[in-house]
């Protein structure tokens, strides 16, 4: 008993004497990623081309932050650290600052007219062979109606249908729509369904943002009416699913805002999530 | 103060050091979560309707007292019995006592994401109940079995033998004893005991996400799925970006958590005074 | 005796009966829940554990779910679990059983009754919480005065070892109050300070229940998710034991982190993930028990 209360009292001291210890490294890069199986990261591996025989080859040692907001805090509270996150949410969060790539900045005109590269479509399915119920027929046309535009435009995502819209009537229907899918599409879905309801209120929308390929077979196993993804579908899914994309979305480089880069071509953002390039000054 | 010898003045610091960072702990958490939480704390947070706009985490607050009482009226009977069983009924070092404490540590042990996952594959597929309140709170019931059995166990062990033998020479049968004399003097151990496990369920987001679901809403009936507020704290710190309400949240978890604390310790006085 | 008094006698007999019986079946219900547990996790999870090999699922360094072919190996999760359990276990424990000792046997009344609902608290902290605290305010802490990126190993340590903190702390606290009194006072006697009587007779006394809380301790340590995956850097990547500022996967956050997108042999992996973390625990309680009866406890 007295060596083991040596041992405790040593820890302590140890443990005391390590908390107050100091030093930290110069400039290397922290490289954050999201989480294998994410449609945000499938998309932007493809993009920037971390891909190597269709495989995912992203740094081994980057950080992984499971979640858009873990990403964001991760990147807001790191003076080093380098992430990629949606654009809807990354230029409506002033704690990141967002780098032009070559050059361009992910505004919607630039991911419109296709020079601001890093940019995925959000899309909706349904099950191809029992086709949409009634509600959930609604709902999506409220999605693609003026209406529905109009709340994809507001929250910093570019429309896929910006003009010509067909106006939307609520049919006074009642019942669930269940959606699930992809993290990065729900804080949308949660708007369009918000919108949705205030003109049709006997219609409960219930969304699950479980995950692109949670979705995709929740819908194929008849839980959900509508599937969310963040990336293309595959042509494994595309058997069994009819695909919609309701908006288009870039992908963000973000860096603190501390951080005195001012912008990083694209080959630049490959070597830094390859794992090529490990300092700072390597980029700069 | 006396005069202490060198290694005496050692373990007295020491024991006041540890209980120090202790307090410390406790302080840099909640005073971080408050003070960054209460300010965004708003009435819309409260609303009866959970909208993307105001992210109401009332739903949520709802679905945790229901999963809190289910879960509780499930296992603090079982776990009570088990204990009086433990220590008052049967034979010191029988066999089914030896199994029963070996299960009971390993319940204990195992982790709530393995919970998670057996209450997804039991209640949820093999029985057929979904994501629901009933897979949430059957999981979670099992899950602080362990601790409402350990800390009644120890309470009743605490009570004196002197008590049992008067009550025995007094004429009292076995469940007499046990029901007027040893379990009442065993009360506020076994409050701890719910208290603790009250702790755990509303602060539970790996077993409950895959049970009861997470989905933003009241739940009609014991079949129908909902959120715990730990669960909605989860998906707040996942998705998008609603930082001022995802601290908000926090703040009123731990609100939830100080308020329980204050009742259940008020309830043990009470009984420790009559 | 009287006919009257016969049949109350027989009544409480019956009734002593049928409280027994309710306690034995109450006794038994965390057997069959352990039971269950086995059953379902092993049926779901052997046998994709079969189909990767075994060996090659517990010895492999690569974990890639979402290559072809995919790679399911999970040494690194393995050796990640083990070290922030360890972690925690080096910065928790010591602070816990001397803050119980302390507040068992030295702490002044008027001390007491803020630090015990203190400690309450502490432990109805939920993890979410302290996961969001871990990754804003102890990530940016390692990271500005220790090194490394901050999600680290060590950070993960830390975080677990506070959130062990009340579990420890409470157990052995009950364990040192339920040490009888005549121990201190006959300690007292032949002449030993206070300090000397507590740490060298009654402590050694309360030895099984503190084990019992150090055990309990670990198991929440091991089962830690949600915390964990916010401030350990989830990389599966295989790591020295002296890589403390590098970040580690634990298995809970293998699981969590990926379950929700899994489909198919990935999302057997993970429910082998999760039979692999249930298999550790039985050990270490096994190996507990053992070390029990050793000691005759």
């Amino acid at each position: 008993m007295r060596r083991i209360l040596t041992v405790l009292a040593a820890a302590v001291v140890l443990g005391a004497a390590l908390a107050g210890c100091g030093g930290s490294d110069g400039g290397a890069i922290t490289v954050f990623t999201r989480e294998d199986g994410s449609g945000t990261r499938s998309a932007f591996v493809e993009i920037v081309g971390i891909v190597e025989n269709g495989n995912d080859n992203i740094y081994r040692e980057a950080v992984v932050t499971p979640g858009t907001s873990v990403m964001m805090t991760n990147v807001a509270e790191n003076p080093l650290g380098i992430g990629y996150a949606s654009t809807g949410v990354a230029l409506g969060d002033g704690r990141v600052k967002v780098l032009p790539i070559d050059g361009v900045f992910p505004t919607a005109e630039n991911m419109l007219n296709g020079t601001y590269a890093i940019q995925r479509p959000f899309i909706i399915a349904y099950g191809s062979q029992a086709g949409l119920t009634v509600l959930a027929r609604d709902f999506v046309d409220f999605i693609f109606s003026a209406q529905g535009q109009a709340v994809v435009a507001g929250r910093n995502y570019v429309p896929f249908v910006p003009t010509g819209a067909p106006e939307y009537t609520a049919g006074g229907l009642s019942g669930t729509v269940v959606v699930n899918g992809s993290s990065s599409v729900y804080d949308l879905m949660g708007y369009l369904s918000a919108a949705y309801r205030e003109l049709n209120p006997n219609v409960r929308i219930d969304i699950h943002g479980a995950g692109t390929g949670h979705g995709i077979n929740a819908v194929r196993d008849g839980l959900a009416d509508i599937a969310m993804s963040s990336r293309d579908l595959r042509d494994s899914e595309l058997t069994f699913l009819t695909p919609m994309v309701i908006a288009i979305d870039g992908i963000a480089v973000i860096v603190h805002p501390d951080n005195g880069v001012t912008g990083l071509t694209l080959d630049a953002v490959r070597d830094v999530f390859l794992g090529e390039v490990k300092e700072w000054d390597g980029v700069r | 103060m006396k005069r202490r010898k060198p290694r005496d003045l050692v373990l007295f610091l020491l024991t006041w050091v540890c209980v120090g960072v202790t307090a410390l702990v406790l302080l840099t958490v909640v005073g971080y979560i408050l003070f960054n939480g209460v300010p965004y704390i708003r009435p819309s947070l409260f609303a009866w309707e959970y909208t993307a706009q105001n992210k109401s985490l009332m739903p949520a607050l709802v679905g945790t007292l229901m999963i809190v009482g289910l879960a509780l009226a499930l296992a603090v009977p079982l776990g009570v019995f088990s204990a009086i069983y433990l220590v008052e009924y049967a034979r010191r070092g029988s066999r089914f006592v030896k199994v029963v404490r070996l299960t009971t540590e390993t319940l204990a042990g195992i982790p709530s994401i393995v919970y998670g996952l057996f209450g997804f594959i039991f209640f949820g597929v093999f029985l057929g109940w979904g994501l629901s309140l009933m897979s949430g709170s059957f999981t979670v019931s099992i899950m602080i079995l362990p601790l409402i059995m350990r800390t009644t166990e120890e309470s009743l062990k605490s009570v004196p033998d002197t008590y049992r033998e008067g009550s025995f020479g007094l004429g009292a049968g076995r469940l007499r004893t046990v029901a007027r004399i040893v379990l009442p003097a065993a009360i506020p151990g076994i409050l701890a005991g719910i208290i603790l496990a009250t702790g755990r369920i509303v602060g539970e987001t790996a077993a409950i996400i895959f049970t009861l679901g997470n989905v933003a809403r009241m739940p009609n009936h014991l079949f129908d799925t909902g959120r715990t507020l730990s669960a909605h704290m989860y998906a707040l710190a996942n998705e998008g970006t609603h930082a001022g309400e995802a601290h908000a949240t926090a703040a009123v978890l731990l609100l939830v958590v100080i308020i329980l604390n204050a009742v259940s310790s008020k309830i043990a006085r009470i009984i420790k005074a009559n | 005796m009287g006919r009257r008094t016969l049949v109350a006698w027989k009544k409480v007999c019956n009734r002593e009966f049928v409280a027994k019986v309710i306690f034995i079946v109450s006794a038994s219900a965390a057997v069959l829940a352990v039971g269950l547990i086995c059953v379902f996790l092993l049926v779901q999870g052997l046998p994709a554990m079969w189909d990767i090999g075994i060996v090659s699922f517990l010895t492999g360094t690569d974990w890639r779910p979402t290559w072809t072919p995919p790679l399911f190996g999970i040494l690194p999760m393995i050796l990640g679990s083990l070290y922030v359990t360890v972690g925690a276990v080096f910065f928790g424990v010591p602070v816990g059983i001397f803050a119980a000792v302390f507040m068992a046997r030295f702490c002044p009344p008027y001390l007491y009754k803020v630090l015990k609902p203190a400690v309450n608290l502490l432990a109805g902290i939920p993890s979410v919480v302290y996961g969001y605290f871990g990754m804003v305010v102890l990530v940016p802490f390692v990271r500005g005065h220790i090194g490394g990126n901050g999600n680290s190993i060590l950070t993960a340590s830390i975080l677990l070892g506070m959130m062990i903190l009340p579990t420890i702390i409470t157990i052995s606290e009950s364990a040192i109050r339920a040490v009888p009194e005549e121990i201190y006072e006959g300690a007292v006697a032949l002449g030993a300070s206070h300090e000397r009587a507590v740490f060298f007779t009654v402590l050694p006394a309360a030895k099984s229940g503190v084990f019992a809380a150090v055990i309990l301790g670990i198991g929440r340590a091991v089962g830690e998710t949600m915390a964990v995956r916010m401030v350990a850097g989830n990389q599966a990547v295989l790591r020295m034991p002296h890589e403390i500022l590098s970040g580690t996967r634990t298995l809970t956050a293998n699981v969590v982190i990926e379950l929700g997108y899994a489909a198919d042999e990935h999302r057997q992996a993970l429910i082998a993930t999760g039979v692999v973390l249930f298999v550790f625990i039985m050990g270490i309680n096994i190996a507990f028990s053992m070390l029990k009866k050793k000691d005759g406890l």
